[in-house]
């Protein structure tokens, strides 16, 4: 892989969507379990807090490219080598 | 990455040239539209009397300890409902280029003409607000006031102080904006 | 949804619409529920009236003959109710209210404290002196009759603002008129 490749912490489609399942999922119990959490202690606080280890564990779980994301790359065609003929009579 | 960039022609130069410019466009839309909405006087009067509730970025900290410096207060003005003591009030001295957001600690309504005379105090100050007035001027009244706070949502307006206090901020900002339309080429 | 940028940024404004989702019904519980009500009780030890010049900020400065009321008062309250999660600061006020012939209603705060958590929030203090001049608007007290009550103002974390007063301090005096000599 190449640094810009690296750097872009690609991965695959089926990846894309378990990630965006996974963070919503993450961020809605947390939103959920804080506000509840929160109003039975009656602090504010608490709720934000709960929020933000449960964002932190969002970005930590769906940003960086761990492999179960790639279990899926995306099957490019190879390049073909057109023959010159070919090339002539679809024209 | 960048091989893309490499193998763009000029007819998709110019597209991305366009998305840049649409980009940066509508963030400048957005962004004077936000400031209009509230730093200046007339567009508040034109929302005022569409909807009568308009929001307002605070920046001193004369408030303290409930509102703070990039706090969004959302205020009313209906004509008919006159001030009480206790209310917060967005009201602009004749003048002064900035509004100010205060206490009304006295009121005195004249009898014969419901006339409306106010005083106001930050709640983080020593003295009221007489020394913020004009010159010779006691009161202020019912229209020198342009809202009263009504409603309440911390840190959201901090982007906008931001702005302010880092004006290369916006720059950078829009550099970002633009590299990431630049080389991305969905 | 491709690459780092792409999934950061939907991260982060799914994570912003769940937050603002949040506050909000905090803000709209709080709206409903209120904040419920305070026990007060105010009343009045002592009321003078002087005579003295305005600060240097009030253009008759140089008029020695301005008449300010110097009142003390007893309060005690207990704003604990109030302190809900959503409950970031309660401003007390002690408010005199009276009316004269030029002008029918005259509100002056006369002391006020602000209180932001609830240990704080149980008031009795003792001979309390007004802290802001008690100044009438033609500078002059003649006889006036006047309410004392406490109100308090609700500031939430996140919401509509909320104000109250307690019914059952208030409490009446009158201002003496002023003699001649201090």
């Amino acid at each position: 892989m190449s640094l810009a490749d690296y750097l872009e912490w690609n991965i695959d489609f089926e990846g894309q969507r378990l990630a965006e399942l996974i963070s919503q999922v993450i961020l809605t119990i947390s939103a959920i379990v804080g506000f509840l959490y929160g109003y039975v202690q009656q602090s504010l606080e608490a709720t934000i807090m709960i929020f933000g280890v449960g964002f932190a564990i969002t970005l930590l779980v769906t940003l960086p490219p761990w492999p179960i994301y790639n279990r899926n790359p995306v099957k490019w065609v190879s390049v073909q080598h057109e023959k010159v003929e070919d090339r002539v009579t679809s024209e | 990455m960048f091989e893309e960039l490499r193998r763009l022609n000029k007819r998709q130069v110019a597209l991305q040239v366009l998305n840049i410019l649409m980009v940066l466009t509508s963030a400048l839309m957005i962004w004077k539209g936000i400031a209009l909405a509230t730093n200046s006087e007339s567009p508040i009067v034109v929302v005022l009397r569409i909807t009568d509730i308009h929001s307002y970025q605070k920046l001193s900290g004369s408030m303290e300890p409930a509102f703070h410096r990039g706090d969004l207060l959302l205020l009313t003005n209906p004509a008919s409902q006159p001030v009480q003591v206790g209310d917060i009030c967005v009201f602009q001295i004749p003048h002064r280029d900035i509004p100010i957001v205060h206490r009304v600690i006295k009121l005195h309504d004249e009898a014969k003409t419901g006339k409306q005379f106010l005083l106001t105090k930050g709640d983080n100050n020593n003295v009221d607000d007489r020394g913020l007035y004009n010159a010779r001027q006691m009161w202020i009244n019912k229209e020198h006031v342009v809202g009263r706070v009504r409603g309440f949502m911390p840190y959201v307006g901090m982007v906008t102080i931001l702005m302010n206090d880092y004006p290369q901020l916006k720059y950078v900002m829009l550099g970002v904006l633009g590299l990431f339309v630049l080389i991305h080429r969905e | 949804m491709h690459n780092l940028q792409q999934r950061l940024s939907a991260t982060f404004s799914f994570a912003v619409s769940a937050l603002f989702t949040v506050l909000g019904v905090v803000a709209a519980i709080s709206w409903v529920t209120g904040y419920g009500t305070a026990a007060t009780k105010v009343n009045v030890r002592d009321i003078r009236v002087i005579q003295s010049r305005y600060g240097p900020d009030y253009f008759d400065y140089g008029r020695k003959t301005s008449e300010f009321g110097m009142l003390k008062f007893d309060i005690d309250a207990d704003l604990t109710p109030l302190f809900n999660w959503n409950t970031k600061q309660v401003f007390v006020t002690v408010v005199a209210e009276y009316e004269t012939k030029t002008h029918n209603k005259n509100h002056v705060v006369v002391w006020d404290k602000i209180i932001t958590d609830k240990d704080s929030a149980k008031i009795a203090l003792r001979k309390v002196s007004n802290k802001y001049a008690l100044i009438d608007f033609s500078q002059k007290w003649r006889n006036q009759v006047a309410n004392l009550s406490v109100h308090w103002d609700v500031t939430p974390h996140v919401g509509f603002l909320q104000n109250g007063r307690g019914d059952t301090s208030t409490v009446s005096f009158t201002f003496p008129k002023f003699e001649g000599g201090r």
